[in-house]
């Protein structure tokens, strides 16, 4: 079990500068394969584009499938590193600080990911400018009181935030990686710091403003995902037309990105060597978060079967039905096994303090979280009011390819980031330290 | 002596000390350094505070005005009745108008930081800088006019661990 130490200020620096050092094997192996599989999710995308959405398995009634599975999964992954950054940053969570950069790198890639897949379901991309207000031939705007269009405004707004508030904390770190750089490495870090030089005119302008962001970024934690489910609850369809899903999705979102959260650090802090400054208490706190919103799923699950039953509504109870014995029911026990019940297993501290278990069951809720998406995408499109209206549907290749390829594309942004810009918030770890001692100083 | 006095300080005590010698002698215009933010000691320093949030709070009604424009004009523009409804519904604009808000707000907090901390990478290295104060040392940088009153052994009994003098630069 490893345990971080305080350190000096000096050695913060060369522990985390350190990690921007010269490749290894091990790291080239992982690019790699993540750029294989991102180029595999891009050369699929040009067959469906050159061939049409025919290759896809959508079609009447299920028109919505793997790709609004992606987006949803990948939007939802981005919610733990706002809460992280933002959330965590307001209540000042002690712990918040070696992990947050990380989880926010995370958000950013993710919700990238995410944007992706409405132009891949579009299949004709190239006409995604006709959602933009823009004045045309045709006096057409977008209709600003449907739920897809909240949503186009929702995640263009969290990409936007999550990029800036991201990019205002790399800010001091950045300059401080600038002056041990030398050449061609320092230009270019010096160029990406905008001039900072940690002088008090700026400092008593950035501070405000990283408040401001944080302000700005935690309602939209709640509100994105928020926005997201109102694609299905605002439709009559059995199965989404309900008001659990709000907070269902949120809490479902921040549970999947605190898993990728605990996937990304335990292993990335062995292969950067960062145990002098992440710890068990740090993988402690993220699993205790996960035991929260495992409860909320839990609770959301026996709810959702439980008004569809007391409701009295024969489509609603034909549709979980449907979820428990038809034709999806593989990945509707799948995911009531990995999120509401594998994951209480966290409630053990033997299971929590323990890297190894605290992997396995992150890995779990992933398959779970997705499962979770598909079940509420295309069971209640297959099988809604009229019988004769019922079909099914199957993923093709096609769509298998740009799902797995959208984890190499995900994981190749990350692991070039995190070697060209430091993997932690130097200046905000020492912002705690520097704080009390000024304070008492005084 | 008309320069420029540069004192380096190792941790953040003799900092405090150095910056209660500046009050005391007076001096109110000065450069502070530090490898992290020193809201804590900002009664201490020049020009305490920041306007950001009112710029910040300035972008957000902004935007929120624009959502609600955007949307009732644009409703406005293919004026049919459909549902027996009005075009312009305000109710289903409020999802909008709260992501503009947010969006505007935060595009305005960025603007003032980029404005306000004067970021400009291709500018040259500020007088009294120097690589340390990234990592673990705190400084000051004081312009000295003419008969200003010596600081270098106040400064060195506050903690100061070196003292550099330099010509003022314009």
């Amino acid at each position: 079990m490893s345990m971080a130490t305080p350190l000096t200020y000096q050695q913060i620096d060369e522990e985390v500068i350190r990690t921007l050092a010269p490749v290894t094997g091990r790291y080239r192996i992982a690019l790699g394969i993540s750029a294989f599989l991102a180029a595999m999710m891009f050369l699929a995308w040009l067959l469906q584009v050159m061939y049409g959405m025919g290759l896809t398995g959508l079609n009447v009634p299920v028109s919505w499938g793997c790709y609004i599975v992606d987006f949803v999964f990948w939007v939802g992954i981005g919610h733990a590193g706002t809460l992280i950054s933002a959330f965590l940053y307001l209540f000042r969570v002690p712990w918040r600080t070696a992990v947050y950069r990380v989880a926010e790198t995370m958000t950013v890639f993710a919700v990238m990911t995410a944007g992706l897949f409405p132009l891949i379901h579009l299949g004709r991309a190239w006409v995604f400018y006709w959602t933009m207000p823009i004045p045309n031939r045709a006096h057409l705007y977008p209709n600003f009181k449907s739920p897809l269009v909240w949503d186009v405004l929702a995640i263009s707004t969290y990409l936007t935030i999550s990029s800036l508030f991201w990019y205002l904390g790399l800010l001091p770190d950045l300059a401080a990686v600038r002056d041990n750089s030398h050449g061609v490495k320092r230009r270019f870090y010096r160029y990406l710091a905008l001039g900072w030089h940690n002088r008090w005119e700026q400092w008593r302008h950035y501070t405000r403003a990283y408040l401001g962001f944080a302000c700005l970024a935690a309602p939209l934690v709640l509100s994105v995902h928020t926005v997201v489910s109102f694609d299905f609850s605002m439709s009559v369809v059995p199965g989404w037309h309900s008001t659990i899903f709000p907070p269902f999705f949120v809490i479902g979102a921040i549970h999947s990105g605190l898993a990728m959260v605990l996937l990304l650090v335990i292993p990335g802090h062995r292969l950067l060597k960062l145990q002098k400054l992440i710890g068990m208490r740090h993988f402690e706190g993220l699993a205790q978060l996960l035991l929260f919103t495992t409860t909320f799923m839990a609770y959301s699950y026996g709810m959702e079967l439980f008004m569809a039953w007391y409701t009295g509504d024969i489509f609603e109870r034909s549709q979980f039905l449907y979820r428990m014995t038809g034709h999806y029911a593989w990945a509707f026990w799948g995911m009531i096994l990995f999120n509401g019940v594998v994951p209480f297993a966290l409630a053990s501290r033997r299971i929590r303090t323990s890297q190894r278990w605290l992997l396995v069951i992150s890995l779990l809720i992933l398959i779970g979280m997705w499962l979770e998406r598909f079940v509420i995408v295309v069971p209640s499109l297959a099988h809604d009011f009229l019988p004769n209206a019922w079909g099914i549907y199957k993923p093709q290749p096609i769509e298998l390819v740009i799902t797995v390829g959208s984890f190499g594309f995900f994981f190749t942004l990350f692991l070039a980031c995190i070697r060209l810009l430091p993997a932690m918030a130097m200046s905000e770890m020492k912002e705690e330290d520097v704080h009390h001692r000024l304070e008492a100083a005084r | 002596m008309n320069g420029r006095i540069d004192a380096h300080f190792p941790d953040p005590e003799s900092f405090v000390r150095g910056l209660k010698v500046l009050r005391e002698a007076g001096i109110r215009d000065f450069e502070a350094y530090a490898p992290a933010t020193l809201v804590a000691v900002e009664d201490l320093l020049p020009r305490p505070g920041s306007p950001v949030r009112f710029i910040t709070f300035g972008g957000a009604v902004c935007g929120c005005l624009v959502a609600f424009g955007l949307c009732i004009v644009t409703a406005l523009n293919y004026n049919l009745v459909v549902g027996g409804k009005l075009p312009a519904q305000i109710m289903g604009y409020f999802v909008p108008a709260f992501e503009l808000t947010i969006l505007f707000g935060g595009l305005a907090t960025i603007a003032a930081v980029v404005l306000l901390c004067k970021t400009n990478p291709f500018a040259a290295t500020p007088p009294g800088y120097f690589p340390g104060v990234c990592n673990n040392k705190f400084s000051v940088s004081v312009p000295l006019p003419e008969g200003a009153p010596a600081l270098d052994d106040l400064l060195r009994q506050a903690g100061a661990e070196e003292i550099r003098h330099a010509a003022r630069s314009r």
